[in-house]
């Protein structure tokens, strides 16, 4: 027969979560249900979302470096990234690593999404040959393209993509109280399983994408970017 | 003097404190003002996920149908009705070979020593022909086709889907069914007469004899998906339930079945039914699938390569001088051991040359060994002078070297962010074999002694007492381990049981064998506070390609005694063989340090095969706990992300007779890695192992710290198989 003292220290094995130390990582059960339970926030006090800066043209103006604001609109959430490493290697364009406060990672090249990284349901790697051409020659023009998506069994599936671009022609887009000519540039890329639509608008005339809405797989889902400072 | 090349970022000198204030990390924001895509987006290759029948498997309502699980999924199906409670376990282990463990509970059978009977069963199916365009798919399946029970049939079985433009899709099956399933509007008996299942057999042995045989029945069905969340089914049964009508557990008044479900999530469904004329069922169906993770893994991101300056323009800093210096090994060293801490890696040697490095580390917090490789390669990029240019990492384990991973620097800094980065980096990445030890070796100083302990709640279930089918202990269990040497291992745990009611079966062992596993009551009833295990062991590597473990104490609940194994494992083959040999005594029912009067000389020669796309194969030759002599086969799908789920046959020297209910050893396992549902890193997991019933033969002996588990995930096969990580 269980006793009150069994019975208190039942109701409280629930609560229970394993302690542990020492100089390796625990391993056993008692380690997998303390994880278990961290990872679940139980007994954390939930703190309210951090709120947004409101941008004003103001606030940038005091800001010395590139910036770039990111928002995945599957999850709704927005960062804001600076430059951690720019790299050239042997596929055109410059790649630019961009970094929140936090631990996540968007790669450009030329502006165009070739990967994520910390961001979770990640771009591991893209083809974006095509994409950079057209952007680069403002004309209509078409190729192939390939995104590189870890799956959750640790395997790789290659997402290929046929894509056309085209010139729509010329935009004024305002981006934080100032307004910039640009050309928008539309990527209409599908394979047998559905399409998508990238966006970009690309100032002056250079290669700058000022502004841009990619798809970054099946699960990313849409980012869009904004360069708020150059 | 030694020049360090450390991270840099770009724009240094950036008024990160300013700009942390104003970007106030990532924050959530409404995007209700973004429009959504209107397109529907490209998705990953995925099957079709079908709907489960009361039988927990690709179906109707009661009768099967002919679709697959999607590759790799594993299913729970629970449905009840007429007081009837099948409880399914179903796994899709090759794409077209599904394989199920069933539980039932039937009430009110009041029969045949019963009064709720329960049955464990096995099925099989196997998907012949994948549907086509004008063709069905047609499944061959087999219900229970090893056990005593009442569920024993056989189908084939065809199914087409139509789309419809507006409506939904539609499903229509019809199908032929044997045994308990040509019960019903029998046709004739096609391929003769079926064989009798012989009252007071042990069971548990395939029924081939059965098989097929006997009258046949057609049955038929159709399944509406009328939306993506709502479906409705129909179907003619073929089955007559006469065991349950004969004992009054049903009332059958007709062979018509109806249901309607509702699509909870992607991964859950629930239906309510009218059976048979005159009762109400329901079945809640979950499926999971080891592809898609419950919550995808997500880790920080690592810093990028450091590329070096170009020869030309800073020639100094490919200078080799700095290598003969006496102090570098040890600057170098200390400047990775805290990189490395960062990244959850320990160094525990080095060794340095003008133009190579050799990095040895421990890997204790990523379930992936190739996400720890390219995180060490990065942070051996940012500190090694330029002038070294290959990198040999080697990921250890508890003492033992596994493998040899060459990477190129160049490679590093070329290959980053090109397309298909991680398969580019494979292709000019070796693995192969290491060496026992490192010669010109620096090691971490202070890395022994290293001790692990953890205080926490445990539960022990029992499964499958004819009187209660789930019997449980739970508790608090203390445990540690303290490793003094380099492949040096002490370990214990005591477990002390606050509440449970295994102790409290009255089913004590009838066995004619010795009681190695059977008197589990005993064991329970015997103490609350309990030593689990505490042993000493060591292992090392006699070659490149060969592993050796010793161990003596007490290794698990029931024995304790010597262990000895010795493995060969080449870095690249596919190929392992293993001896093991044990001498061990039956400890005390107290579980403290006593024994009692049985002792055996236990061992095993064992051979491991990978036999590609995970599924691995494994042959254990031997004898066991009980004496007899026999071999266990082991076969288990494995995903490289950690899932794992097997089976296993034992067959031994004893008789069915002597071995009992079963008639020989056998069961499933189960492995799920933690971060699978927390999407956090983490090399922790979930196991466990199902048999229909544990009874004294093909039993074996539980030796903590076997070598091929641990030795394999170093290896060739298992870092390819998660390669894709490596640029995480």
């Amino acid at each position: 027969m269980m006793n009150l003292t069994r019975l208190l220290a039942v109701a409280s094995l629930g609560l229970i979560t394993a302690c542990s130390g020492g100089t390796e990582t625990a391993t056993g059960q008692s380690q997998a249900i303390s994880e278990a339970v961290k990872a679940s926030n139980i007994g954390k006090r939930k703190n309210a979302p951090a709120q947004m800066p409101v941008l004003t043209r103001a606030l940038l103006n005091t800001i010395t470096v590139s910036s770039l604001e990111a928002t995945i609109e599957n999850t709704g959430s927005t960062a804001f990234m600076i430059p951690l490493a720019a790299r050239t290697d042997s596929s055109p364009g410059k790649v630019m690593v961009w970094k929140t406060v936090g631990t996540e990672q968007v790669i450009l090249r030329n502006g165009v999404l070739v990967g994520t990284k910390g961001v979770g349901n990640d771009l591991g790697s893209a083809n974006a040959h095509s994409t950079v051409r057209g952007l680069k020659s403002r004309g209509n023009t078409g190729g192939q393209k390939t995104l590189y998506v870890r799956r959750d069994d640790n395997s790789t599936e290659q997402i290929r993509l046929q894509c056309e671009m085209t010139n729509l022609g010329r935009e004024s887009i305002v981006i934080v109280e100032r307004s910039y000519p640009t050309t928008h540039m539309r990527e209409v890329c599908s394979n047998a399983t559905g399409a998508i639509t990238n966006d970009f608008w690309i100032e002056g005339n250079d290669i700058t994408v000022r502004k841009s809405r990619q798809w970054g797989g099946p699960n990313m889902g849409y980012i869009s970017f904004r360069l708020l400072k150059k | 003097m030694l020049k360090f090349f450390r991270s840099t970022t770009v724009g240094t000198g950036l008024r990160v404190t300013a700009l942390s204030a104003l970007f106030a990390s990532i924050s959530l924001i409404s995007t209700a003002q973004i429009a959504s895509a209107q397109e529907k987006t490209p998705t990953f290759a995925v099957s079709p996920q079908p709907s489960l029948n009361f039988y927990g498997l690709p179906g109707l309502i009661d009768m099967p149908s002919a679709e697959p699980l999607p590759d790799g999924q594993v299913v729970l199906g629970i449905s009840n009705f007429a007081g009837t409670t099948r409880t399914t376990l179903s796994f899709q282990a090759t794409p077209r070979i599904t394989a199920s463990f069933r539980y039932v509970g039937i009430q009110d059978w009041n029969a045949d020593g019963f009064d709720t009977y329960r049955d464990r069963s096995f099925d099989v199916r196997y998907l012949a022909l994948r549907e086509r365009k004008y063709l069905p798919a047609v499944t061959v399946g087999l219900q229970d086709f090893a056990g005593t029970g009442i569920y024993a049939g056989e189908y084939i079985v065809a199914t087409k889907t139509f789309d419809t433009a507006n409506s939904g899709q539609i499903k229509l099956t019809g199908g032929l069914g044997w045994g308990r399933l040509g019960s019903s509007g029998s046709i004739g008996s096609p391929f003769g007469v079926r064989g009798q299942f012989v009252a007071g057999s042990t069971g548990g042995r395939p029924s081939y004899d059965q098989w097929f045989r006997g009258p046949a029945a057609p049955f038929a069905g159709v399944e509406w998906q009328v939306n993506d969340k709502f479906g409705l089914k129909a179907e003619y049964s073929s089955d007559a339930y006469q065991p349950e009508t004969s004992r009054g557990v049903l009332n059958l008044k007709s062979q018509l079945n109806f249901g309607a479900e509702y699509q909870y999530s992607d991964r859950f469904r629930i239906g309510g039914y009218y059976l048979y004329g005159s009762e109400i069922g329901f079945n809640a169906q979950l499926q999971l699938n080891p592809k898609q993770a419950l919550t995808p893994t997500n880790v920080a991101a690592p810093t990028p390569v450091l590329p070096r300056p170009s020869r030309n323009s800073n020639p100094t800093a490919w200078r080799t001088d700095w290598a003969s210096s006496q102090t570098a090994p040890t600057q170098l060293r200390d400047a990775l051991i805290p990189a490395l801490a960062k990244e959850g890696l320990t160094l525990e040697a080095l060794s340095v040359s003008a133009t190579s490095v050799e990095l040895r580390i421990s890997n204790q917090r990523y379930n992936s060994q190739s996400l720890a490789i390219g995180r060490a390669a990065r942070i051996l990029a940012q500190i090694m002078p330029p002038s070294v240019e290959t990198f040999r990492i080697v990921p250890m384990q508890n003492g033992l070297a596994l493998s040899t991973v060459s990477i190129r620097r160049s490679d590093l800094e070329s290959l980053e962010f090109v397309p298909g980065n991680a398969d580019a980096l494979l292709a000019v990445t070796g693995i192969t074999s290491a060496s026992p030890s490192l010669s010109n070796e620096v090691v971490q100083a202070d890395l022994y002694p290293q001790l692990a302990y953890s205080v926490g709640p445990y539960a022990e279930p029992s499964y499958f007492d004819p009187d209660e089918p789930v019997r449980a202990d739970v508790g608090v269990r203390a445990e540690f381990r303290y490793r003094f040497a380099p492949g040096w291992l002490v370990a214990g745990e005591v477990r002390h049981r606050l509440a449970g009611n295994i102790g409290d079966s009255p089913r004590l062992s009838n066995s004619v064998l010795p009681h190695v596993r059977t008197d589990g009551v005993l064991y329970a009833r015997a103490t609350d506070t309990s030593l689990r295990r505490l042993y000493v062991s060591r292992q090392w590597k006699p070659g490149a390609n060969t592993y050796a473990r010793v161990s003596a104490g007490y290794f698990e609940s029931m024995f304790g005694g010597i262990s000895g194994e010795l493995l060969w494992k080449p870095v690249g083959n596919r190929l392992a063989l293993g001896v093991e040999a044990n001498y061990v005594k039956q400890r005390a029912f107290d579980q403290r340090f006593g024994f009692r009067d049985y002792s055996i000389a236990t061992g095993h020669v064992s051979a491991y095969y990978d036999m590609g796309n995970g599924y691995n194969g494994q042959l254990d030759v031997g004898r066991y706990l009980a004496g007899d002599v026999g071999a266990t086969a082991t076969l288990t799908r494995e995903f490289s992300n950690g899932w794992k789920v097997g089976g296993f046959f034992t067959l031994t020297d004893v008789s069915a007779a002597d071995f009992g209910e079963g008639s020989f050893d056998k069961g499933i396992s189960l492995t799920v890695p933690l971060n699978w549902f927390l999407g956090k890193p983490s090399q922790q997991t979930i196991s466990t192992s199902i048999r229909p019933i544990q009874r004294d033969g093909g039993a074996r002996l539980n030796v903590p710290g076997r070598l091929y588990e641990q030795v394999r995930n170093g290896h060739k096969n298992s870092i390819v198989s998660d390669w894709s990580r490596v640029w995480e």
